[in-house]
């Protein structure tokens, strides 16, 4: 019997290309600023851990203060076209049932139709600019929704259509669990079919507003706001009800 | 690599010191190229993600947080890459590993599918065992089963953490191996 390990690890170097040129070309440099801010926000692993410990929640706050920094402006702008769009939609058609109930003329009816149109134009347009908005927002996100979730090893959230889209939805999942890990707070929660699993951030701040305890085994309507940086793996948690508020 | 030695490597990287990343090459690139080339067909688009990995585990080396186990943070940041290349050109069929040593060699499948297939009036495992190679060997393994027999044997990490890494339970992942080692074990390969 050969030796399954060392024999796999040899074709593996074997096959593996020497990659290091072409990584090393391709190679951003770092400026000297960027390093020093780097080193200064490189703790070692035991500095690390106990900041973990102490459970201070600094580093989730950080996290999302330089997200909502990053891109608070253009989700505040996607919302606005999400809820304008919406009232004009209905507005038009209000105006468009009233007209058609009274009696036109030749020419009222081809007034009403140019107006009819108008309005589909704009409201393509606005629909357009939302849809612009949303991917100036979120550039790459649809694509890379998989990408780089990884941090230090943290589970894979499976692509699926019950992935939650960037941008921020609300939805009834029963809580599976409330623990600590790596300096979070993070809650597991299931939709009442199973199909959709995911873990959310609980920052202190939405917790302090609560006047009740997340308890597992519990429904509540989670809204939840996907992370828009790469490098974060979890949904954040910006409100929660419980079920029937 | 120990855990300290790859934060160390990683310091090295925040400070712009390209030492650091080379080290971390040397030790994975087998690792993350096995990985990438364990989900894309093309040996080319393995390359490329496999260097983008590297370049961009130099760009984000500040986003590493120690202890919570290197192979995997590295591992999940490779099967990311290698998925979104897989969206973005669409592939609706699944890929299959296939080490194919040089562009000049035959396919790996093809030469395994060969050898089982050959008879001569033998028994197709008397034909078999003792002949494959190991690339060949693995290419005859369903692609989860691949997978996590590379991560096992490259990585050393546990089941459960190749579970969390791969979002699926546990039980699944050991059953793959199981099966997975079942069928090498038939081709003439056991675990050290």
């Amino acid at each position: 019997m050969k030796k399954l390990d060392e024999e796999y690890k040899k074709a593996c170097a074997e096959e593996t290309p020497d990659l290091w040129n072409r990584i090393e070309a391709g190679l951003p440099q770092k400026t000297e600023q960027t390093a020093k801010e780097k080193d200064r926000a490189a703790a070692s692993p035991q500095t690390q851990s106990s900041a973990s410990k102490a459970g201070t929640g600094t580093q989730t706050q950080a996290a999302i203060r330089k997200v909502w920094m990053r891109y608070g402006a253009f989700v505040a702008a996607a919302v606005m076209v999400l809820v304008t769009v919406p009232g004009l939609l209905r507005m038009t058609q209000a105006k468009n049932t009233a007209e058609n109930a009274a009696p036109m003329s030749v020419q009222d009816m081809t007034a009403a139709k140019e107006n009819t149109t108008g309005m589909t134009d704009t409201e393509g347009i606005a629909a357009d600019s939302a849809d612009t908005a949303f991917a100036d927002a979120f550039p790459g996100e649809c694509d890379d929704a998989y990408s780089e979730e990884a941090e230090n090893g943290a589970a894979v959230e499976n692509s699926s259509a019950t992935e939650i889209q960037p941008g921020v939805s609300s939805m009834e999942l029963k809580v599976t669990a409330v623990e600590e890990y790596d300096g979070y707070e993070l809650v597991s929660a299931v939709s009442g079919d199973g199909m959709f699993e995911t873990k959310a951030v609980f920052p202190e701040e939405v917790k302090k507003k609560l006047d009740f305890t997340l308890t597992e085994g519990e429904y509540y309507t989670f809204t939840l706001r996907q992370d828009t940086d790469k490098d974060f793996p979890y949904c954040h948690i910006i409100a929660v009800e419980q079920k029937g508020e | 690599m120990t855990e300290e030695k790859f934060s160390e490597c990683i310091q090295a990287m925040n400070r712009g010191d390209k030492d650091g990343l080379r080290q971390v090459y040397e030790e994975y690139v087998s690792y993350i190229y096995g990985i990438v080339r364990s989900l894309l067909a093309s040996r080319e688009e393995a390359e490329d993600v496999t260097s983008e990995f590297f370049i961009k585990l130099w760009e984000k080396s500040d986003s590493y947080r120690a202890g919570n186990g290197h192979k995997g943070w590295m591992a999940t940041i490779a099967r990311n890459l290698a998925i979104d290349t897989l969206r973005k050109k669409r592939r609706e069929e699944p890929v299959d590993f296939q080490m194919r040593a040089g562009s000049g060699e035959e396919d790996c499948t093809e030469a395994a599918s060969r050898a089982l297939h050959a008879t001569d009036g033998k028994s197709v495992e008397d034909e078999v065992v003792g002949s494959l190679t190991v690339k060949e060997a693995f290419s005859l393994l369903k692609e989860p089963e691949r997978e996590v027999v590379h991560l096992k044997i490259m990585s050393g990490m546990t089941f459960q953490e190749i579970a969390d890494l791969l979002g699926s339970p546990m039980g699944t992942v050991t059953w793959r191996y199981r099966e997975a080692m079942k069928k090498l074990r038939r081709y003439g390969y056991e675990e050290a």
